[in-house]
């Protein structure tokens, strides 16, 4: 299926302006009117959830909360004061249909993630890890120590984590996502200072700036991200610089959540500069607009529309993407999956004009 | 290609928001992936064609993950060569070696680390990725060249001269790149045998009609002549790799075979063309019952089992006629042993349960093995017997 541009714009303008019911991971916060670490152990949202953020999942996103043997303590992720675990799973089934270049489909494991939060001293210091176990080898995503002075006002993270910057989307895919460098294949090794106020949060990443491939000379990364919070919305702003003696990268991003009645919109704004040394810089711009509609309780309905500038000095190479997805949780600690996504991009580039439905079963706990 | 004007910093947001509302519309003025051409096994083509366009989705900038950019300026220098993050042990182009290149492992899905690339997307074709593994295979170079230099054969299964006792299932030739798969096929990979007289060139030739030929997807340096359903036949076999003539053996990138054999492998004499010729020798008993009549039945057990000539009363030895093809088909074949009626003297599909076979291999229970004087059958010889009665004991 392929949507022309004029329809792209309707879509978009809908979404814009009809203040429609639509969804992504941050519209939960934004839905609740609550910050990532409500429900993160990660101050910057993401990995393992809390106590709350287990109870919300069971209590408010779950169609119903089955209780085994009557048992009235459900899993929580706390199996002490001092130890929590926790994991995701995500796979399922998912089918491709690329223009002029036939369709494909497979089965596979998309993910599937431990986490490991140890609280050596309750309310100061955590220890975090996050191990990716499939597809392939294990990998160490996240693995760091999180001081939480003055009663979480200040928080310190120190080894490798996941940079602020933008929305802390769950699908690497995105536009925004996949052009920032940013997402949750890309950790980076260094520290992170963060504030928490009650209407405030902010961080500054200082990072070794090879996204996981350790310490080189002459680079270094630092990012900026800040978010205001009013109960009903919220905006925030980020600033990246990547020094790199093949060429520094720059990045801004604009974002913001609000909700309309039972919608939770998200949107994100990034515009990218990559310096060239010998000349020919790139710009590069990308956005989201997503809205979550939970039409029901267990049911999430979520669209999205993204735009793509890759390079601003090359004509005819946008790329939008567009989504509908259906979620559907019937009871705590499961979320079924089926979506559309269809990518317009460029003719000569047979794979950026595809389809993809999938169905992907997603559990945690 | 012109650069587009730059936008003051606020009014990207307006210039973005513009976007939204005119997707679809160019808002650059050079074109995209100028003269890419058709994909080829040169570094440029690549990069043309699969680095620019679909890696460096993610793979550009100083936030490129594992800081590996696939930008046409850097692309090269952070691949050949260059040891992987994700496993060390392994280079991201490893020249001549694409099977230990982590990029290959990557765009195969088989690194073990990470997902498959482009991630997130579908993966590329086979035969794209068979481009890169030429451009690996042939060094890695950089520019746009393509090698030039003839493809050659670096082996053949038989071995060029080689005698072997049982016809092969498949004849196997490897080369030093990889094929170009529509090239290879009946017209150019060829095999035949000389019609008993070991000479080639007299028009007696039998031509040998493969089950397929064959160049597989997950080793395409190979192409394999499947011969499994043809009947074995001592003799002199050839194999011939055509170089020469309207239809040849190519690579991929249209390099035809440089095939002459001089005595040792790679073939080739340094220049395109050439057909690669090569002889093994099938010698043997052969699991058929005409090479089992004519190596065993006939020169061994009609001394004893002669027919009718000497026929007593239908008694062994020679009431069990051996001395023809037809009588011996007739003898053996269904007949219940006359020393053990339980059992059938050649039981079709089933040579454990051949009163033949006991006998041979002396674990009858009743009377004495075969041949009774002289030297029992070899090993080989009882293994064709065998398989001639596993494959139904046909006539």
């Amino acid at each position: 299926m392929r949507l022309t541009p004029g329809f792209g714009f309707l879509i978009a303008a809908a979404l814009l302006l009809a203040s429609a019911r639509v969804s992504a991971e941050p519209y939960l916060a934004v839905e609740a009117g609550l910050k990532c670490v409500s429900c993160h152990v990660n101050p910057t949202g993401g990995g393992k959830r809390n106590l709350f953020g287990m109870t919300y999942a069971r209590t408010q996103i779950a169609e119903r909360s089955i209780l085994v043997d009557d048992d009235p303590r459900p899993w929580n992720s706390e199996i002490n004061t001092w130890l929590g675990i926790g994991g995701d799973y995500r796979g399922g089934y998912s089918s491709v249909d690329v223009d002029s270049a036939g369709s494909s489909s497979d089965w596979a494991t998309g993910e599937a993630s431990l986490y490991l939060e140890i609280r050596a001293i309750q309310g100061l210091l955590t220890l975090y890890a996050d191990e990716q176990l499939a597809p392939g080898d294990e990998v160490n995503r996240e693995a760091y120590a999180l001081l939480t002075p003055a009663e979480g006002k200040y928080t310190i993270k120190a080894g490798q984590l996941y940079l602020p910057f933008g929305l802390r989307l769950q699908d690497d895919n995105t536009f925004v996502r996949q052009r920032s460098g940013i997402n949750f294949n890309t950790p980076d090794e260094g520290i992170e200072l963060g504030l928490e106020l009650p209407k405030w949060s902010a961080q500054a990443a200082f990072s070794d700036g090879t996204a996981g491939a350790g310490s080189a000379p002459g680079k270094d990364q630092t990012s900026l991200s800040a978010t205001y919070f009013e109960t009903d919305w919220r905006v925030g702003a980020s600033y990246n610089v990547s020094e790199d003696p093949l060429g520094d990268r720059t990045m801004q991003a604009l974002f913001a959540g609000w909700r309309t009645g039972p919608v939770a919109w998200l949107a994100e704004l990034d515009f990218i500069t990559d310096d060239a040394p010998g000349g020919g810089d790139n710009e590069i711009y990308a956005t989201l607009v997503e809205a979550n509609w939970r039409f029901r309780k267990g049911h999430n309905l979520k669209l999205g529309y993204e735009f793509l500038e890759p390079s601003d000095g090359i004509s005819e190479d946008e790329q939008e993407r567009y989504s509908v997805v259906w979620e559907y949780s019937p009871f705590q600690l499961f979320q079924a999956r089926a979506g559309l996504r269809v990518y317009n991009g460029v003719p000569l580039i047979p794979v950026t004009n595809r389809d993809e439905w999938f169905l992907e079963f997603h559990a945690f706990f | 290609m012109r650069q587009k004007e730059r936008l003051t910093t606020p009014a990207r947001v307006l210039a973005l928001l513009g976007a939204l509302a005119l997707t679809g519309c160019g808002s650059g003025d050079g074109p995209l992936i100028p003269g890419a051409g058709p994909l080829m096994p040169s570094f440029d083509s690549i990069q043309a064609n699969i680095f620019t366009p679909l890696c460096t989705n993610c793979h550009v900038g100083a936030t490129a993950p594992l800081g590996l950019r696939l930008d046409e300026a850097n692309s090269f220098a952070l691949l050949v060569g260059r040891a992987s993050v994700q496993q060390p042990a392994f280079q991201r182009v490893d020249p001549g070696d694409p099977d230990a290149s982590y990029l290959i492992r990557k765009l195969e899905g088989t690194a073990g680390t990470g997902g498959r690339m482009p991630l997130g997307a579908p993966p590329l074709p086979q035969a794209d990725i068979d481009m890169v593994r030429q451009w690996i295979a042939t060094g890695a170079l950089p520019g746009g060249a393509a090698p030039m230099t003839p493809i050659r054969v670096t082996s053949l299964d038989p071995l060029p001269g080689s005698v072997v006792p049982m016809l092969p299932m498949q004849v196997t030739a490897i080369f030093d790149r990889d094929l170009n798969a529509a090239t290879v096929d009946l017209t150019t990979f060829l095999v035949e045998r000389s019609g008993g007289d070991g000479t080639f060139g007299d028009g007696n030739e039998v031509a040998i009609n493969p089950v397929s030929v064959t160049v597989p997807m997950v080793n395409p340096r190979t192409a394999i002549f499947d011969m499994s359903t043809t009947t074995p036949v001592e003799d002199t076999y050839r194999v011939t790799l055509v170089g020469t003539g309207a239809a040849v053996i190519q690579d991929l990138g249209g390099n035809a075979l440089d095939g002459e054999l001089a005595g040792a492998f790679p073939s080739g004499d340094g220049t395109a063309g050439g057909n690669f010729m090569a002889d093994f020798e099938v010698a043997g008993v052969q699991p058929t019952l005409q090479s089992i009549q004519d190596n065993v039945f006939t020169p061994i057990c009609s001394a004893c089992h002669t027919g009718p000539t000497n026929y007593t009363l239908g008694a062994l030895p020679a009431g069990m006629d051996l001395t023809s093809l037809g009588t011996s088909f007739a003898e053996l074949v269904g007949v219940a042993s006359l020393q053990n009626p339980a059992l059938e003297r050649v039981d079709p599909g089933d040579p454990d349960a051949s009163w033949l076979i006991r006998k041979i291999e002396n674990t009858q229970t009743v009377g004495q093995r075969m041949p009774p004087v002289g030297a029992a059958l070899d090993q080989a010889t009882i293994d064709a017997i065998r398989q001639w009665i596993a494959d139904g004991a046909m006539m």
